[in-house]
């Protein structure tokens, strides 16, 4: 396993959101209730852009966004990166929570409906973050 | 008939003609101009005799040729002939007598020519009796019987006895003459002779005219009844002939009355001075029993009485009157046909009339031909009524298509006479002008008929009136005893009305928007609708009794074709399918079809029929996939904005924001929970269109009832506790329900909540399960204190957006769709939802389900086997060095796996957790330990002790023969030699020896001697006794070939294989068993990997060993060598 993916804490979060709205409410959410580092990224694009850089170790990754779809950030991202790609947790509007399972079936680390309830962001995140390792 | 008097006749003739030969030869030498003159008289004799002989034969032939006309009869016709032949030899014996005189041959040949073309006539009109029959035939008789060619040759005949009678008279004067001149001795042999020659001409003159009067009478009489139509203008011309020829006074005729047994006079005739008498009167109005007066007498006898002396006899009461108007005697003979006696002709004379045997039988033979045609008038009449009553039209063909007859009705319809269309083409008739076509059809029919085809259209036919109707026309061959075909029977029966409600309903049929068909209950397609025919671009001839299911509407697609034979099949059991499906049309696009069959029974209740029905619901399940789409975005478009919004309103109230004041807090707070309120608004909106929309899909499964109830008790105690209510579970049961756990368990929630909110603090709320008494389903219900619901509200209840106090809904925090939801989940369950309540007494919310699934066994094999089907494993490379993953990958590609790898043992068991990997690749040297007790442990752990292992190692692999892994399958030294690799991937497709067959058979015996035999094989085998059971073993196991009966119980050998077919990439090695015999599209059918079809009729088991060695290939030793 690579050394990413043994890490047992999160230190970094990537957040993957065409909606500035959405995206700077998350931000608030985790920088006040968490003091792990948030990177924001604004399309599928420039996710795979920091992805090249350091990386997370949670990407939050909005599934209906213009141009690159959460769906195509994923599979780019597993080519890209291999067994080092980072837990993956989708945000998405457009499903109903049973078709988390669907999500989960494809590599997700978790799926968060939203809306999501700001003040429990955290706690969803690292859930599904050890349900996964 | 026969020629008795003639025979009798010829031989007293030849007798004395014998007499005065010898009287000649004693008359001596000396008188040889007497004896020369004698011999001349004799020799003129003998020549009238052959002349009149002729006659008699020739009349007999006529006679018999006329029977047969009538009658058919070929005993007639060899009589016919036997005369035919025999007045041929009497002209050839004429001619020798007379060459010596020129005049007589010329008068000769001129009656031979006579006699040839009577009897040319009489051969054609038998000819046309035979092939053309009675009518054809009779028509010619009597117009040959107008014509003179028979007077020709009487007359010829009595020119050539004239001549010859002048010559005697000539001859005798002569004779006369030299008598005078001789000696007394010889005069007295001369007296002698002429004696004797005189008592010949008496005899002969009188016997001949007897003969003569009895032959006429008899020809005339069957004139009379070929010529009558009429049974009373029949027998009364008989009787006027009888009375005229016999010298008779009078003629009656008895007929047997039909139900009193007793004789009734038909019909009188009597000679003029008769007609007032008192007798006549009398006889008229009399009816005998058998036995009684002189009808009576011949009726009991049956045969032919006279009554010689009319005044002496005693049994005969009419006496008297007979005595007053001076009768004497009286004869009777009986009109019999084939052996019924149908009833009497009685004769009266006003002399003494007595009877010889010759006239008896004559008269015998009168009433025979009388009660022949009596019979016939009778059939004919019955016929008659038959063919002129019949609704339908009826006619009479010969083979060349000549109407001979035709029945009323048919002659009415086109206004015709008989006479306009008999003795004319059929196809002429005014049936047929109208339509060349037609036409042209019939006369094909009558060819084909003619062969002794039956024919049967449909043919229209124009009205008098204008209008047309339509006839079930056959053409029918009628066939004497050798199969020849004699006549046609054309038959026309009006289905008009029929035809018009058929056309009617086939417009409607055809023209309709859905897809229509007909099937037998076999699945065999009779007819389908305009409509399907053309969205498939076929006709009809090209769907029309095929099996339905390998029409064109389904063979694109074969998956569908097993759907719609089974719903056949279903639906034969009379059953109503309906089913949706998606086919490709003609043109290839993609069609949504609402199929539907229903079985159409007859009042048995047996299945006659199936009706299979499709609606094109394209546009419907397009629309649907549009609001479906609609709802998606929806969802997304709303939720969106709102994940903001309660975001920014969550983060003020968790005051990651920085410190608000408190009444600004407060409108956070509400502004948060009713944000709250609107998400779960939009969530039920959306989940209870997805149910009503039938989008979800229940995960059913068998549940313990209490299990949900207790679950339901567990997740919602915090807001109980909170609202100071306990919640109580009822009596538990035991019982199992078949549902979607999580459905349900929000089913109950949403009630239990609805009970907990609407309870006053401190009460309970009841949660249970009853089952009810037929045990077929299981009430759930959940009781509270509430406030109660009025009855007439209660039905609200379950609408959208019902709320009984619009005030409820704030309070509580509903969303009005709670109950809605609730009531369309349980009934795509097909169960039941109400409420019992009473205002003030608290409600009982209930809902209903089905037991226990009655589903077959295979469709739910139990939790375990069911994961390791239905999930997709991967191969688990579990190596920690990074090129040999590497490479194992990449040879684990090449062969088709999908691969996972796990570098060290944690990982791997990590993985594990989640997947059943196909097969594990295992280093046995690994970071955090030894890839033996990975194996150790997986040979304890029953889900996954199957997994096929490959060790590749570096180690010494005595360690792991040791262990005892049962389904290690090879272990691969490093470095990795290649084609080992490759043989050990092949092994784990066919999964590690001994090789185990899987014998499906439900036969003990039949399983007990192959698994004896495969054992001895060094197989191991696995058993199953029925196709649920050997799918389940299949999927346990994994067997390397399956030995299959087809006639095993439910599902059968054919199913088995589909299922298997499916699950197992098809590629499983198969040897169908079985006593069937297939045909190639059943071979096609069972049919997986390599596969063999054997027949237990056929094939020995030692063959079943055989397939099973060449099958196994090298997983079995090879035989031995002997």
């Amino acid at each position: 396993m690579s050394e990413t993916g043994n890490k047992s804490k999160i230190n970094h979060v990537l957040i993957v959101d065409d909606d500035d709205n959405i995206r700077l409410i998350t931000q608030m959410s985790l920088e006040g209730l968490t003091t792990w580092k948030v990177q924001e990224a604004r399309s599928g694009k420039e996710a795979l852009t920091c992805l090249a850089g350091e990386l997370p170790d949670v990407i939050l990754l909005d599934v209906m966004m213009p141009d690159m779809t959460g769906m195509d950030v994923f599979g780019q991202a597993k080519t890209l990166l291999g067994d080092n790609l980072p837990r993956v947790i989708f945000m998405t509007a457009k499903v109903q929570a049973s078709e988390i399972e669907k999500y989960r079936a494809l590599g997700a680390a978790g799926v968060i409906m939203k809306p999501f309830d700001p003040m429990k962001l955290p706690e969803q995140i690292e859930e599904a973050f050890s349900h996964f390792s | 008939m026969k020629s008795f008097g003639a025979t009798k006749l010829t031989v007293m003739v030849g007798a004395l003609l014998l007499v005065a030969a010898v009287g000649m030869h004693m008359s001596g030498k000396q008188f040889t101009t007497q004896t020369t003159s004698r011999t001349w008289v004799l020799h003129t004799y003998q020549v009238l005799d052959k002349i009149e002989n002729l006659l008699y034969t020739l009349r007999s032939a006529e006679l018999n040729q006329t029977k047969f006309i009538l009658f058919g009869n070929d005993g007639y016709l060899k009589e016919y002939d036997r005369f035919a032949r025999e007045s041929d030899e009497q002209i050839k014996q004429l001619q020798e007598m007379v060459d010596d005189n020129p005049e007589q041959v010329t008068k000769l040949s001129r009656l031979q020519n006579s006699v040839a073309k009577m009897l040319a006539t009489a051969q054609r009109i038998i000819a046309i009796r035979k092939t053309n029959g009675i009518e054809a035939a009779k028509v010619l008789l009597n117009d040959t019987a107008s014509s003179d060619k028979a007077n020709s040759v009487e007359t010829a005949a009595k020119d050539m006895a004239q001549v010859e009678q002048r010559l005697l008279q000539l001859r005798l004067s002569s004779l006369n003459t030299n008598t005078q001149k001789t000696q007394d001795h010889i005069n007295l042999v001369n007296g002698f002779f002429v004696v004797a020659l005189l008592l010949i001409v008496w005899i002969y003159s009188a016997s001949r005219e007897k003969a003569q009067k009895s032959l006429a009478l008899q020809h005339a009489v069957s004139r009379m009844l070929n010529e009558s139509e009429d049974l009373y203008q029949a027998i009364n011309k008989i009787e006027r002939l009888i009375v005229a020829h016999g010298g008779w006074a009078c003629a009656s005729t008895w007929l047997l009355s039909d139900n009193e047994n007793v004789l009734r006079c038909f019909d009188v005739f009597s000679e003029p001075w008769l007609n007032d008498a008192a007798f006549v009167e009398e006889t008229r109005s009399r009816k005998f029993v058998k036995g009684e007066d002189l009808p009576g007498k011949s009726w009991e006898k049956q045969q032919a009485v006279s009554i010689v002396n009319l005044a002496k006899e005693e049994n005969f009461p009419r006496k008297n009157l007979a005595k007053d108007c001076g009768l004497v005697s009286g004869f009777a003979f009986p009109i019999i046909s084939e052996k019924n006696f149908l009833g009497v002709v009685e004769l009266f004379a006003d002399s003494k009339h007595e009877l010889d045997q010759d006239t008896s039988n004559t008269f015998e033979s009168i009433g025979r031909e009388i009660g022949r045609l009596i019979e016939r008038q009778r059939t004919q009449m019955r016929f008659r009524a038959i063919f002129n009553q019949t609704y339908g039209f009826i006619g009479f063909l010969d083979t060349e298509g000549n109407l001979l007859d035709a029945n009323e009705p048919a002659l009415q319809f086109s206004g015709v006479e008989a006479a306009d269309v008999l003795h004319k083409p059929f196809w002429e008739g005014p049936w047929w002008a109208h339509d060349q076509v037609q036409k042209e059809r019939l006369k094909d029919a009558i060819r084909r008929a003619a062969a002794g085809e039956f024919i049967r259209f449909e043919a229209h036919h124009p009205a008098p009136n204008g209008s047309s109707i339509y006839v079930d026309f056959s053409l029918k061959p009628v066939a004497d005893s050798d199969g020849e075909v004699k006549y046609l029977i054309p038959e026309g029966r009006d289905i008009t009305e029929r035809k018009e409600a058929e056309i009617k309903f086939r417009a409607v049929f055809d023209q309709t928007f859905g897809f229509i068909g007909l099937l037998r209950p076999d699945g065999i397609l009779l007819d389908s609708n305009q409509s399907a025919l053309e969205f498939a671009g076929v006709k009809l001839e090209d769907v029309v009794n095929k099996p339905y299911w390998q029409t064109v509407w389904w063979s694109r697609d074969p998956a569908l074709q097993e759907t719609v034979k089974q719903a056949v099949e279903k639906a034969a059991s009379g059953e109503f399918v309906r089913f949706e499906t998606r086919n490709p049309s003609s043109t290839g696009e993609m069609f949504d079809f609402d199929v539907s069959i229903k079985p159409v029974t007859d009042p048995s209740g047996k299945v006659i029929l199936l009706i299979p029905e499709a609606r094109d619901i394209t546009q419907t399940k397009e629309a649907e996939r549009r609001v479906s789409e609609f709802y998606s975005t929806v969802s997304h478009e709303l939720r969106t904005p709102l994940t903001s919004i309660r975001g920014s309103l969550g983060l003020m109230e968790g005051g990651l924001t920085g410190a608000i004041p408190e009444k600004t807090l407060k409108m956070v707070k509400i502004a948060r929970s009713e944000c709250d309120r609107l998400i779960r608004l939009i969530n039920d909106i959306l989940d209870l269109q997805k149910i009503e929309a039938g989008m979800i899909e229940l995960k059913r499964a068998d549940v313990q009832a209490d299990h949900l109830v207790e679950r339901t008790i567990d997740g919602l105690k915090g807001m109980a506790h909170t609202l100071n209510i306990d919640l109580i579970a009822g009596q538990p049961t035991n019982a199992v329900v078949h549902c979607d756990q999580d459905r349900i368990i929000q089913v109950l929630t949403n009630l239990v909540s609805n009970a907990i909110k609407f309870s006053p603090p401190g009460s309970d709320v009841l949660i249970g399960v009853k089952q009810d008494v037929e045990e077929s389903s299981l009430k759930f219900f959940v009781k509270d204190n509430g406030p109660g619901i009025p009855p007439a509200q209660a039905h609200k209840l379950f609408a959208r957006f019902q709320q009984l106090d619009q005030s409820d809904s704030r309070q509580k925090g509903g969303t009005g769709l709670g109950l809605a939801i609730t009531k369309a989940i349980v009934e795509e369950h097909h169960g039941l939802i109400g409420v019992d309540s009473e205002v003030g007494k608290g409600s009982t919310f209930w809902f209903s389900l089905p037991a226990v699934s009655k589903l077959p066994a295979v469709s739910q094999p139990d939790d375990e086997v069911q994961q390791l089907a239905s999930h997709i494993h991967p191969a688990l490379i579990i190596e920690d060095d990074d090129s040999i993953a590497e490479v194992l990958k990449e040879h684990l590609h090449q062969d088709g796996f999908e691969v996972v790898r796990a570098s060290s043992l944690k990982e791997a068991e990590s993985l594990m957790r989640r997947y059943v990997p196909l097969v594990i690749l295992l280093d046995l040297t690994l970071p955090d330990g030894d890839g033996l007790d990975l194996l150790t442990a997986l040979s304890t752990d029953n889900a996954r002790r199957h997994i096929p292992v490959v060790i590749v190692t570096g180690r010494d692999p005595d360690g792991v023969v040791k262990c005892g892994y049962p389904t290690l399958i090879d272990w691969v030294e490093k470095p990795i030699d290649e084609s080992k690799l490759h043989d050990a991937f092949n092994a784990v497709r066919r999964k590690i020896g001994p090789a185990r067959v899987l014998i499906v058979e439900d036969d003990v015996a039949a399983r007990e001697i192959l698994s004896q035999q495969l054992n001895s094989l060094g197989v191991s085998c696995l058993e199953a006794k029925d196709g649920a059971e050997a799918i389940k073993v299949f999927r346990h196991s994994n067997p390397d070939l399956i030995i299959l009966d087809l006639s095993i119980p439910a599902p059968d050998g054919f199913a088995v294989v589909d299922i298997l077919k499916e699950e197992s990439n098809g590629d499983k090695p198969l040897i169908v068993y079985s006593a069937m015999d297939l045909n190639s599209d059943q071979k096609q059918l069972l049919k997986l990997g390599l596969t063999a079809h054997l027949t237990k009729s056929i094939n020995s088991i030692d063959q079943v060993i055989e397939t099973v060695r060449e099958f196994l290939d090298g997983l079995v030793p090879p035989p031995p060598d002997i």
